[in-house]
């Protein structure tokens, strides 16, 4: 039946000794408001976006962690259900700032609004599929968090969001298009300002 | 806004480029950036992003004595141009497409119109310039996008 969904292992488990797996993520991310992704025009194949656009005059912001566990408390968990369990996606993100643009830019729009966020595992996998993992793409990423301790160590004073994703239908989607060079050139023009001159 | 015109603006911000600039001039400053350089300007918690803003619009006109071109193609971001069957899958972003590369991928994969945000044609800029009837300026090619179905047309 053309409908009916399979949800059967299909590879054995192994573990690929050549290229084995890393754990953390690197500094550097990108968040998207998940209304400004125009999803007309992105192609989903399995569990890799390969087209990933936003919608006219908008684009993504970069995030920047500092500290040797950039992310940390990033998971992904399962969820049982009735008839089909599915995932939770957490990510938590440290903005070491604080002041009126820190609140009205940042933390205001991060406790109201919807997110997919798309972050960089320190492990890339052998072609380079499994670098950009993003999270929030179906159900978006909502704040459940948002912490500004005075006294704490690690924040300095700071902001400790966490946005999760609940009910998310698959495990991990990755982005990934054609070929490593080619997914970062579209990772970075998704942060880059929309400009309407050149040189 | 003329070569002249920036040059004017920008003479009178180096005048006063010991000093702090105020918010109009940052709003003049992230202007000139970009009709010259071609660049949004990001403002950055450096202390004198302004300023280095200003000796860079400074340099540009004074040595190159040019303004940035309206570009007639836009990708949308995150979209790139990366396909095996054109120059040789070389990627292309906003950042190094130029309009002719958009204008040869247009006419070979009309029905990729949905990753631009502005896409015209040199023939429909033409026509505009002459104050003929506005026309849609992310109408696919008439015909061969229409017949696959999708929606391609969108306004900016």
């Amino acid at each position: 039946m053309s409908n009916l969904c399979e949800t059967l292992i299909k590879q054995a488990i192994t573990a690929d000794c050549e290229n084995p797996i890393v754990r953390g993520l690197e500094p550097d991310g990108v968040i998207i408001n998940r209304g400004d992704i125009d999803f007309a025009s992105c192609t989903v194949t399995g569990n890799i976006i390969s087209s990933l656009v936003l919608k006219t005059a908008k684009n993504g912001y970069p995030v920047y962690q500092m500290g040797s566990a950039p992310f940390t408390g990033t998971t992904v968990s399962l969820t049982t259900g009735t008839y089909k369990n599915k995932f939770q996606n957490q990510v938590v993100i440290a903005v070491l700032d604080n002041g009126p643009d820190v609140a009205e830019k940042i933390i205001d729009g991060l406790a109201n609004g919807s997110f997919v966020v798309i972050l960089r595992n320190r492990h890339k996998g052998t072609d380079g599929k499994a670098e950009y993992q993003v999270f929030g793409y179906y159900q978006g990423l909502v704040a459940t968090a948002i912490e500004n301790d005075k006294y704490s160590e690690d924040l300095d004073g700071g902001w400790l969001v966490t946005l999760q994703e609940s009910n998310a239908p698959k495990s991990a989607m990755f982005f990934f298009v054609n070929s490593s060079a080619a997914t970062e050139t579209a990772y970075n023009s998704l942060i880059e300002p929309n400009t309407s001159v050149q040189h | 806004m003329t070569v002249e015109e920036a040059k004017g603006l920008i003479y009178d911000l180096r005048g006063r480029f010991a000093s702090p600039y105020n918010q109009s001039d940052k709003r003049t400053i992230e202007h000139l950036y970009e009709e010259v350089l071609g660049k949004v300007f990001r403002p950055t918690s450096c202390q004198n992003c302004y300023h280095d803003a200003v000796v860079e619009i400074y340099h540009h006109l004074t040595h190159f004595n040019t303004m940035a071109q309206q570009r007639r193609f836009l990708l949308k971001a995150g979209a790139i141009i990366n396909s095996p069957k054109f120059d040789k899958g070389k990627i292309y972003s906003n950042a190094n497409m130029t309009d002719d590369i958009a204008e040869r991928y247009l006419d070979m994969f009309p029905e990729q119109i949905h990753l631009f945000q502005r896409a015209e044609k040199a023939a429909e800029t033409a026509a505009e310039s002459k104050e003929t009837p506005k026309v849609d300026k992310l109408s696919p090619k008439k015909g061969k996008t229409a017949q696959k179905g999708r929606k391609t047309a969108k306004t900016e």
